[in-house]
């Protein structure tokens, strides 16, 4: 039997009584890219953290996240932090606090091969300049010597990816990677990250609320709405056929390159509410035009007849 | 004055330099410069669009036409009245013709102030006759917002209906312009594609000129006719938003326009084309 | 949940600054009406005694009723703090904001100006009145007020700076709004918040310096009581009542705590952003 090289089952993450995450499940493949998207608040990033073992200490996470056959929830600190930064590694969106301002970005990519004992001091040093150099910056022995306020933030995120991918890592998340930067930069971000999972056969977690980006870069979506996995497929597929009106409305008001200005955009009323304040039963039926009273039940993920994806609607949005 | 079409807004080799502060007594005063000799027309009417990255003052050039900054060299005309170097009193209408909406609702409200007194600050700071209250009503019903928010503060609302709130505020004194600067980005995307629906509409029932300030080509491209490009304090290219998009004549356009996402995901082939294999890291210095 | 829990504890914060201060002020208040003994009224049989019923704080080396001197020594108190602190906050806080607002050249020549002040530390500024107008609770006040005004300057003053920076008065500054409307319709209410805790510290420390300037004989003049002469007369009988310097030390501390604890209460109750959700 394979293993999934990530399974998440029952994930749940409450703050009190409101839970933020809501037995999501989901699994990944080795040497896969999936895209995980929603708008903020949707749960999406404290669905990342509580995988890691890095969900604030107010929040109590139960469920199970298993790693490499290894289960991580319940597990030490200590045994976490083995894995993490070592086998599954992050990237957050800025990078100027990933970072240590006090110390030069050779050493601290060299800090982590000698903290997962990859390498003593002198061959850190070195493997340090090849992976500034393998993330395509500049003159790398020069780079090493450099604090990260003398990079530009492109440079400091590429620095980030040097680190995250130091321990050869299995599972990369990356949450919002690009978010912070500039256009160009992003693009230029996005062909690194794409070439660098692929040479170095690393699964991708890419955690954003930009649409297009996932499209961009990822091969497997999961759609995330009010805690939940709303929808989930292949990217192409879901894209082309979204079932569920969430991802429909998100995909629409993301099309703007289809418009010509002239006709309004197709969009989703209202705005996401804040966490412990979603409906019962399907978590959008505030929000969605097909509602009915069906929707007071909690709707399961499945395939409906006929699609090639799963959805967690009563009512899926027809594309005949 | 005598043209056939009228700029609302004109400026003529707009240059804007900041001072840098100073790292020693010892060494001279250097200076950043954010504009360099921009000149720009803006027509009545016009949905004009500039973008441009972090740093190539876009920003700057808005609060210049808002003469809430001063260019250090060149002229800026509103209406064909001279607005750079004036003083209050001779701006003129400006302060009324001219609202602003910025990026980030949240910190563009008054945290202190009630919906109501947001919205009717305006009115009262130019000394706006009339029904306050009728006109707050009226603003809050064109922003699709409950006639209950008027009694509540900022922080209550969510960051669509806070932004709806500054759009309001930017109606209230009847402008013939808006000056938009990231009115959509730092919101959620269901979100940002209300806000600019309620723009356009805007835009169009009141006749407004609409000046918008962006990173982001293609909610320029959506919205404007016009489009310029800015880098590094220059517009590099400007016309109509379709023949920008279509057929971009400079390469810093063409880099711009391949390194936005798309839905199609055809984003890394295209930054592929444009850039070749020689682009390594030191050019994403901003 | 939690921000239930802060409420409650921002509301018993401020009870508590409110229930200190207003006893307080009671004791003055009651000072008017009521003493059991006369400020100047000596009981040569009973020096230097412990509480009893008949001196129900005892009694100072001279034989002069402690209750009576602390019940009427919290007007002076009182009297001291409010005025000092007026007089800083109302020279300090427009000072500040005109600072933070104006260019460049104005900012740097008032806020050295305000170093100046502060160059002269209260008792020197109170040894310069005493010396052209004699000394008296008057001029403490006014010497702990203006000796404080650089302090109220400078938080206002930072605090100006960055809410001046604040897209909300960019826009403000677009409508027309500057000058003084500008001031107290954005700046004021934003920056209120650092001024209310600053008030309620400064008014502690006038307490201590009045204590401070009436030991030199540079604040009120006997047989007008205060709890800081109080406690500066007690310290040389330290070793022969030792609670002696107890009595004004509590009520200092106290009222000290108390209008601490009403600040910080305040500054909660001002804010919007924690009164409604």
């Amino acid at each position: 039997m394979v293993v999934a090289l990530l399974e998440v089952k029952d994930l749940t993450v409450r703050f009190g009584d409101d839970e933020a995450v809501r037995g999501v499940s989901f699994s990944l493949d080795s040497g896969v890219r999936t895209g995980l998207i929603g708008e903020s608040g949707c749960g999406k990033s404290l669905t990342a953290l509580a995988i890691l073992g890095l969900a604030p200490t107010t929040a109590t996470v139960t469920g199970s996240v298993r790693f490499e056959g290894e289960e991580l929830i319940g597990r030490p600190e200590r045994e976490l932090c083995r894995l993490r930064g070592n086998r599954l590694t992050v990237v957050f969106q800025e990078p100027m606090s990933a970072l240590n301002p006090l110390m030069k970005v050779g050493r601290q990519i060299a800090e982590v091969l000698e903290v997962h004992d990859k390498a003593g001091r002198g061959e850190a040093r070195r493997r340090a300049i090849d992976l500034i150099e393998m993330v395509r910056l500049p003159d790398p022995s020069r780079t090493a010597h450099k604090y990260p306020h003398q990079l530009s933030g492109g440079q400091r995120q590429r620095i980030v990816l040097a680190m995250a991918l130091a321990g050869d890592p299995a599972l990369l998340i990356a949450d919002e990677p690009t978010t912070a930067l500039d256009v160009t930069v992003q693009a230029d971000i996005l062909l690194l990250l794409d070439d660098l999972v692929r040479d170095l056969d690393t699964s991708l977690l890419l955690i954003s609320h930009d649409l297009s980006l996932v499209a961009s870069l990822c091969e497997e979506l999961l759609v995330m709405y009010g805690g939940t996995i709303v929808e989930r497929g292949r990217v192409s597929e879901v894209f082309a056929r979204p079932l569920h009106p969430y991802t429909a409305g998100l995909h629409s008001a993301s099309s703007l390159e289809h418009s010509d200005g002239t006709d309004d955009l197709r969009t989703i009323e209202g705005s996401v509410p804040p966490i412990g304040q979603f409906p019962g039963g399907c978590v959008f039926r505030n929000r969605c035009e097909y509602a009915d009273e069906v929707c007071l039940g909690v709707p399961p993920l499945r395939v409906p007849p006929g699609e090639p994806h799963e959805v967690a609607c009563h009512h899926p949005v027809s594309h005949d | 004055m005598g043209r056939p079409m009228t700029a609302l807004f004109r400026g003529v080799g707009i240059t804007r330099r900041f001072r840098l502060p100073r790292r020693s007594l010892l060494e001279p005063v250097e200076s950043l410069t954010a504009l360099d000799n921009v000149s720009i027309e803006i027509p009545t009417g016009a949905k004009f669009g500039v973008v441009g990255e972090s740093g190539s003052g876009k920003s700057t050039l808005a609060r210049i036409l808002l003469a809430l900054d001063q260019p250090t060299e060149g002229e800026v005309y509103f209406d064909g009245r001279i607005i750079s170097g004036a003083s209050p009193g001779e701006l003129g209408d400006l302060r009324r013709d001219v609202q602003v909406v910025l990026q980030d609702p949240r910190s563009s409200l008054n945290p202190r102030m009630r919906v109501f007194e947001i919205i009717a600050e305006p009115l009262r700071s130019l000394g706006v006759a009339g029904d306050e209250r009728g006109r707050v009503l009226e603003l809050l019903d064109a922003v699709g917002l409950s006639t209950a928010s008027m009694d509540r503060y900022p922080h209550q609302f969510s960051g669509g209906q806070r932004q709806r709130i500054a759009i309001a505020r930017a109606l209230a004194p009847h402008p013939r312009a808006i000056i938009a600067d990231e009115p959509v980005s730092a919101l959620d995307v269901s979100v940002r594609a209300q806000i600019l629906n309620l723009l356009q509409d805007l835009v169009r029932d009141f006749g407004l000129t609409l000046v918008m300030v962006s990173h982001d080509l293609s909610v320029i491209r959506y919205l404007c006719d016009y489009t310029a490009v800015m880098y590094n304090g220059e517009i590099v290219e400007s016309g109509p938003s379709e023949r920008v998009h279509e057929n971009p004549t400079q390469d810093y356009t063409r880099r711009l326009l391949a390194a936005i996402p798309t839905m199609d995901g055809s984003l890394l082939e295209r930054v592929r084309a444009v850039e070749g294999d020689d682009r390594e890291g030191e050019h994403d210095e901003t | 949940m939690t921000d239930r829990l802060l409420a409650r504890r921002g509301n018993l914060t401020r009870w508590m600054g409110l229930a200190l201060v207003g006893f307080v002020v009671v004791m003055a208040a009651v000072s008017f009406v009521w003493q059991p003994y006369g400020i100047e009224a000596i009981d040569p049989t009973n020096t230097n005694t412990g509480p009893s019923v008949d001196h129900w704080l005892g009694t100072d080396p001279l034989g002069r009723d402690i209750f009576t001197q602390i019940l009427v020594g919290s007007r002076t108190t009182l009297f001291v703090g409010v005025v000092a602190v007026g007089i800083a906050s109302l020279i300090g806080v427009p000072v500040g904001m005109l600072a933070g607002s104006s260019g460049r050249w104005v900012n740097e020549t008032v806020m050295r100006a305000m170093d100046i002040v502060f160059a002269f530390p209260a008792v020197l500024l109170a040894i310069i009145l005493a010396a052209g107008f004699g000394g008296s609770t008057l001029t403490a006040m006014i010497a702990i007020g203006i000796a404080t005004v650089p302090v109220f300057a400078r938080i206002t003053r930072a605090a100006t700076l960055q809410v001046m920076t604040s897209d909300y008065v960019l826009v403000a500054r677009s409508y027309g709004r500057r000058g003084v409307p500008l001031m107290v319709r954005y700046v004021l209410p934003n920056i209120a918040s650092v001024i209310i805790v600053q008030a309620s510290v400064a008014f502690a420390i006038a307490i201590l310096a009045e204590a401070a300037l009436s030991y030199l004989g540079l604040g009120t003049q006997p047989p007008t009581p205060t709890w800081g002469r109080s406690l500066q007369e007690a310290q040389t009988y330290l070793f022969i009542n030792p609670l002696l310097p107890v009595w004004p030390g509590v009520a200092i501390a106290l009222s000290v705590l108390g209008f601490n604890l009403l600040g910080d209460g305040l500054r909660d109750a001002l804010d919007p952003t924690l009164r409604e959700r």
